[in-house]
Formats: structure tokens, sequence, C-alpha cells
């Protein structure tokens, strides 16, 4: 195979910001027809290599870059690229923030129109990428109105049309829905292997990503940590996990049962093969450790004293489709319910009707027995704290304090409580010191946390969180989690909107599962992860444990597993 | 997020819809003119016919067109008021609020300026919305205006929406912090307002810059020249349309250095 990327000694450093390098002295070469997956934590360079690939880094950004990258036989520091744009195709992480035309053929037909193409054989790419990567009978569409996993096909069709040698991918999947993410990922898989195309993609879903790479490269630091098959790279657990990177749940299990000194060899990276490693301890175990349970972990939340219900809710914004269709449902103290479904599916307008933010055009909605529709949200958000996904879309002070007392203040409470409760925020997200620090410039966790503690701080008896962990890396989402799980495990209840299923698995207490605006299954993790098919048709995967907890059934495994620290106590009986 | 508007465009297949998108961009220009030519509201209501005209032939109904230029409405209501109320000293008074004199001059004058701000903005809205905003680039372009400036009304008419998107998430996310944009001293307010405005500029900043970085790596360069895909082609109709326009404005040119369709004092015959 030819070498299709050739970097160099490469070193790089943003404009404004010369003194720190974001890439470290990266030498690696990728053949042509390779498929390489990426993963390190937030900040370790991934996104900046990505933009040194097709010239953005240095022509667009600046900087100061050192050594030499190599792109399909062109040296990047002598090319823009406008001019790499039909050798090297690059598709972000945001779907929405690439969309440039108002229909989806327009779309793909504008980098074509760049590049001067004449106009039939414009149309002759533009009808083969869209093609392709089946959006053909959505040609006529606004991009707005499709499925984040159908923007995201659109991305990597724009980018296709230009029938490029590599493509750059930069965590393409983060913002989309199990499905849509096995949708995309499959998409560029079959453009490596049929169209030939070299394949450059982030993504921090290490189990999702690495059935389709030859090769798996770890950053940290700017530096490159590992690279190298998945097996070899995944062999060297420690040192993954250290860089930030979660392990696939298999490779977690056996890496943990290596510590114990009951895992021999080669660390797994899949369920295929692991399967008949795995299957081989379970017939090992005594009978009693396997057999299914009696019971199921009961739903125990009945017999709670409810603080929200929805009755026979139903939402429609005027002059468009209706999103929640007869919901019945009641949240009861001390639970900690995640919400999931595909996107689109009505989660997040579900929870806005919690707070009072969208009230039901039909039905009600009892916030500790107070009707939604005749409170206001300044009332209700004592009772219910809302986190929004993004926290940029909520901090503007210019002090982590001023931060913290915003609520407070609107609240009109007195000037000393708002002063304890600032400092009991402090403590509790571990910012005593970073008071008068500017939240703008902190990293995400940090701003996470104080997105959080800044409505925490209103005292509500219930937290809902949209998509806490989304966007951050595993350490990240780690601390952004033990965070919400103290919070519960001190009596708040919890409610978070989530496609990551192993979270949900990890920490709710119930879970629903919604389809087109209404509920189709709830009830305890143990039992919503044992109903694949339903659960497919909300576009929900297994949490990777329960699949391989469903492969050793052939073993003789009874009992469900779901979680990984389960699983790891149940081949603690190995001998 | 799916619920986000992407442009004014209402995709009918009326006949000005058909209508090439140059013309339609010359249309607004001409409003423009026309609408400055003459002081008289008499004469200015000629123009302001065409308007209603074209959202007919746009196939587009009053009620539409009037919502998405309420905000339009609102302000010549308000600059109609202001001049009647401070235009006293020229002009018969036609009644006294309070001792206050209402003048006819300061009525009509009040009326001629509502007139030219609305009218512009109307002509604006009704091509926005039968023209889809690729094509009133290609219009720019085959105008001679240049691609850098062409594009710049394209992706403003993009990012208008995303932006409106923003700026009501945003204020959700305040909302659940017990903020009540619309109580409070003025002081308390303003403070208020600035949880939304600075969030919702650093996100316009970002926004901006993810879809330059997008663009970017479509191999957009906004000094080289590029194909579009819709090829622009001149009828019979565009041509009459075209013709009639410049008749109608040398035809108010002359009417206007004889001296017609001047806002004269005394045009509603109060006793003057």
């Amino acid at each position: 195979m030819d070498s299709i990327v050739d970097i160099q000694g490469l070193s790089y450093a943003y404009r404004g910001f010369e003194d720190k390098q974001v890439l470290q002295n990266v030498s690696l070469q990728i053949q042509s027809g390779e498929f390489i997956a990426v993963a390190g934590r937030t900040g370790s360079g991934k996104s900046t290599l990505c933009y040194t690939l097709n010239s953005l880094v240095p022509h667009s950004f600046g900087g100061k870059m050192e050594g030499t990258v190599s792109v399909c036989g062109l040296n990047t520091r002598d090319t823009t690229p406008a001019f790499l744009a039909p050798k090297v195709g690059i598709v972000l992480q945001s779907a929405e923030s690439q969309l440039v035309g108002l229909t989806v053929r327009e779309d793909v037909e504008f980098g074509l129109e760049n590049i001067m193409l004449p106009r039939e054989q414009i149309q002759e790419r533009v009808d083969w990428a869209l093609g392709v990567v089946k959006l053909s009978n959505l040609q006529d569409s606004s991009p707005w109105s499709l499925s984040g996993g159908q923007k995201q096909r659109l991305a990597i069709a724009s980018a296709l049309a230009f029938r490029p040698q590599l493509l750059v991918l930069d965590n393409p999947t983060a913002e989309l829905d199990p499905i849509g993410k096995q949708d995309v990922l499959e998409t560029i898989s079959f453009l490596n292997k049929e169209h030939g195309i070299t394949i450059f993609i982030v993504d921090q879903e290490l189990h999702e990503v690495l059935p389709y790479a030859h090769r798996l490269l770890i950053l940290d630091d700017g530096k490159v940590l590992l690279l190298d098959t998945p097996a070899k790279v995944l062999d060297q657990a420690e040192l993954v996990r250290g860089a930030g990177v979660k392990l696939p749940d298999v490779t977690e299990i056996s890496y943990q049962l290596r510590k114990r000194k009951k895992w021999d060899g080669q660390l797994p990276i899949s369920i295929a093969n692991s399967t008949q490693l795995f299957g081989k301890m379970i017939q090992s175990l005594d009978r009693s450790m396997i057999s299914q349970s009696p019971d199921l972990p009961s739903d125990n939340s009945s017999t709670q004293k409810p603080l929200i219900e929805l009755t026979n809710v139903s939402f429609g914004y005027p002059q468009g489709k209706t999103v929640l269709q007869g919901i019945n449902l009641t949240i009861n103290s001390g639970d900690f319910l995640a919400i999931m479904g595909q996107n689109g599916a009505g989660k997040t307008t579900l929870a806005k009707h919690l707070n009072g933010l969208l009230k039901p055009t039909q039905g009600h909605v009892f916030v500790e027995g107070l009707d939604t529709k005749k409170e206001s949200v300044a009332h209700l958000s004592t009772r219910v704290g809302y986190v929004f996904q993004n926290p940029d879309h909520q901090i503007f002070s210019k002090t982590v304090g001023e931060e913290l007392s915003f609520g407070p203040k609107n609240l009109g409470w007195s000037e000393d409580r708002i002063e304890q409760a600032v400092q009991r925020a402090l403590i509790d997200i571990g910012m005593v010191d970073r008071r008068e620090s500017e939240p703008y410039f902190m990293g995400l966790a940090e701003r996470k946390l104080i997105a959080i503690a800044s409505v925490l701080i209103m005292e509500p008896h219930v937290l809902v969180l949209d998509e806490p962990a989304t966007g951050a890396d595993y350490n990240v989402a780690l601390r952004i989690m033990r965070y919400i799980s103290d919070l519960h495990k001190r009596g708040l209840t919890v409610i978070i909107i989530t496609h990551d299923v192993s979270l949900a698995a990890n920490y709710a207490s119930r879970v629903i599962a919604m389809r087109d605006g209404s509920i189709l299954l709830a009830g305890t993790p143990e039992s919503i992860f044992q109903q694949k098919e339903l659960l497919n048709e909300c576009k929900i995967s297994l949490p990777e444990v329960a699949e391989l907890s469903n492969a050793l059934a052939d073993y003789g495994l009874e009992k469900k597993v779901i979680r990984v620290q389960d699983m790891v106590s149940l081949f603690e009986g190995v001998q | 997020m799916s619920s986000i508007r992407t442009s004014f465009y209402e995709g009918n297949s009326s006949f000005l819809f058909r209508v090439d998108p140059r013309v339609k961009l010359v249309y607004i220009l001409w409003i423009f003119v026309m609408i400055m030519i003459f002081t008289d509201p008499v004469y200015q209501s000629f123009t302001m016919f065409t308007l209603l005209i074209a959202t007919f032939a746009g196939g587009l109904s009053l009620f539409k067109v009037a919502s998405a230029g309420k905000l339009g409405i609102y302000v010549g209501l308000t600059s109609w008021v202001l001049w009647t109320i401070f235009l006293r000293a020229e002009g018969s008074p036609l009644f006294h609020i309070m001792g206050w004199a209402v003048t006819d001059f300061g009525v009509l004058k009040g009326l001629s300026v509502a007139l030219r701000i609305t009218s512009v903005l109307f002509a604006f809205l009704i091509v926005a919305m039968t023209t889809p905003t690729r094509d009133i680039i290609t219009g720019l372009y085959g105008l001679r205006v240049s691609i850098v400036f062409s594009m710049v009304i394209g992706i403003i008419l993009r990012l208008i929406p995303q932006f409106q998107s923003e700026h009501t998430t945003i204020m959700e996310a305040q909302r659940s912090r017990a903020t009540e944009f619309d109580k409070g001293s003025l002081m308390n307010r303003f403070r208020k307002h600035t949880s939304y405005i600075i969030p919702l500029t650093l996100r316009a900043l970002k926004i901006v810059s993810d879809l330059s970085i997008a663009m970017e790596s479509r191999a957009y360069d906004p000094y080289t020249p590029r194909t579009f895909v819709r090829e622009l082609k001149m009828r019979r109709a565009d041509q009459i349309i075209l013709i009639g326009m410049i008749v109608l404005l040398v035809s108010s040119i002359i009417l206007r250095i004889y001296g017609f369709g001047e806002l004269k004092i005394g045009l509603l015959g109060s006793g003057q």
C-alpha cells in the first residue's frame, strides 16, 4: 500500500497561544485504504490533528507549526484547504454547523460549485453521493428536518461528492442516538471497503468504531501515545485508560480480571472474539452463581412519595406536529430516572414540561401538587432544577461566584443566605479557590459542574439534566456522573436525558424509553435492557455488558447482567 | 432543532416564483427609488399597490406577509404617530388633543415616512418568500454584485433562523434559573438581559466560526469564481416586467420634475 499521509515531527500551537503546543512532535504514516480510529481525552489534540490533514492548520487558524504534513503527496504548507478539498473530505462533530444549503441537494452541490465543475458533472456526482449515503429520496427536503444520523450522513455526502482519497471525521457520531451512530459508522465502513477511501476518524466510543478499524491511535497531551492494531493497543489497557479513553466493556471486564489474576493472555476487544473465553469461565462457575435470581430487582418507586405526576399529557407546537402524546408518568422522591429514545422522540420536550418551560396542550403536569399551567417557571425553579445540555447556553458571569449567585438573586434571597449557599456550592464542586475565576475559560467538566451547581443552589427537590455527559471524555463524564450520583445518594431526585445506555444501566434506578412522543417502555434497567426488540424500535441498543450476558446464555449464564462491575464480580468466583 | 425555520421562502409554484431572481432583486431597488421620488402619499400609494399585486402574483396570503413584516408595521405606525405629534407647527390644525394640535401636514408627512419605511421591507419580504436563498445569491451574482457580498447575504439569511433557535434555548436556560425578564426595576431588567446577551453573542461567534471552517473545507474561496448550478434565463415575461418598471420609473421622474407628487400644506383641504 502507498502512504497517503506522512506526518513528520509535527508540533503546533494556536495563534495567541504560541507557548502552548497542542501537538508535540507527532510522526505517523497512514497507508492508502486504511481505517484509522483516533481517541484521547478532551484537549489531547485530536481535532487539531484532523485540521492539519486538510491544511486548515496552519492556513485558516494561523499559529506556529513545525514539522511537515504531506497528504496525497502535497505538503500542506504549500496548499490551501480549498485546493485540498477534492482530495481530503472533512466531517465535523456538529452536523448542523456544516449545513450550508437549504435543501439536501443544494448542500451537496455547494462544494462542487466552488471547484467550478460543469453543471452536468455536479448533478452526476450529487446523485452518486446521495445514493451512497442513502439520502436520494430526501434530496428536496430541508436539511434541518433530518434526524441527527441523516444530517451527519448528509455531511459525509457533501465531502464524498468531491470523490476524496481521504475522509477525515472529527467525532461524527457524538451527538447521535445509538442506532444513528451505527448507521453512520456502517456508511463510513462501506466507503472504506467498497470505494477504498482512507478513513481517519476520531471517536471516543471504541466499542462502536473498533470493529471497522485497522489501527487505533491514542493521543495524549498532543503526543502519539499508542498506534497499532486495536488488539495490541487495548492490551495496554492501563495506558489507554490513563489517556482518558473508555475501554470497551469486554476489555474493561477482562482488564479488571487480569488485575485480580483471573485473566491470562491478550485482552479481548469485542464480544465476538471474547464470548468463547468468557464462556469457558462461566462453565467453571458454581451453578448457583449463574442461575437466574428468583426475581428481577423490582421497581420500588411506587412506595415512594410522588413528586411529579403527568396525566395524559400531549403537546404540539402551534401549526406544528404533535410532539408528545398521552404521556402518563409518576416521578417519585428518590428516583434516578433515565429518559431514553432516538433523536426527535420527544425526550427534551417531555423534560421541559417538568419545570413548566412548556405547558401541555392537553392533560396536566403536577409538581408537588402544583399544576404547571398555573405556575411561573421562576416559582417552579425552586422545586425542579433544569440543567441544559450545553453549559455555554447558561454561563454568562465574569466569575464563578457571580454565576452561582444569579439564581438566588432572582429569587430575592438575602445577601447572607446567598453567601452561605455560594460557599456550600463551591465546596460541593471543589472550586472554593476558584471563586473569582472566569467560568467561560474553564474546561468542559468545570463548566458543566458550574452549570449544575448554579441550578442546584436554588435548592430544587428534583434535578433534570439534559445529556449530562455528552461531548465529554471518559474522565470528565465520570467526574460529572459521580457528582450527580452523590447528589442522588444525598436524597435528590434525578432525571437524566441520555443516549448512553451504559450510563443508564450504571446509574439509573428507572428507565423510560420513548418513541414518537410516547412512552414505549418503563421499568428498572434490568427489566428494560432485556427487551431488545422493543428497544430497537426506540433506536436504543443494549449495553455492551447486556449483549455479552445474552451471548453467554449459550454457556449456561441464566442471570441477566447489565453492569461491568456485576460481571467482574461474577467472574471473581472462577478458580 | 427540528422545528428550526431555515428561510423566509414559502416554496410555491406561483407566477412570481418563476420570475427571474434578478428581476425580483431589481424590483426591490425599484420600490426604493419610486417611494423616494414622491413625498405625497397619494402618489406613493401607486408604488404600494404594486406590492399588493406582487403578493397575489406570489400566491401569498396577505396575513402571512403582514405577520412576517409586523415589526416593520410597528415601526411604520410609531413613526407616523411621532411625526403627527411633533410636526404641529406646519399645516392646518385638524383637531386638538388636550390642547395639542394635530395638523394635516403632520398626518401626511408621517404617513409618507411610514410608507417609505414599510415599502422596502415588504418588497424584500415578498421577494424572499418567493425566492430560494440560493437563487437570491445567484441573482445578485448575475447582477454583477461581488460574489463576497452575494454570499454574505446568503449566509446572513441562513444564520438568522439558527440564531433565533439559540436565542430561544438561552432564554429557556435563564428562565429555568428563575429569571423573569419583564419584572423588576430598569437596572434589574438590564442585568437580567445580560444573562442572555452574553451567551448569545459567544454562541453566535462559535456558530459563525464553525460554519466558516465547514465552508472552507468544502473549497469555498470568496476570491475565486464558482459555478452556479441554477442557470438564470430571462424569459419574455421577465423582460416585460423590467420594461414596465423602467417606463413607470421614467414617467415618475418626469412627473416629479413637473411638480407632481410633492407633499404640500393644505392637501387635506382643511381650510388654508
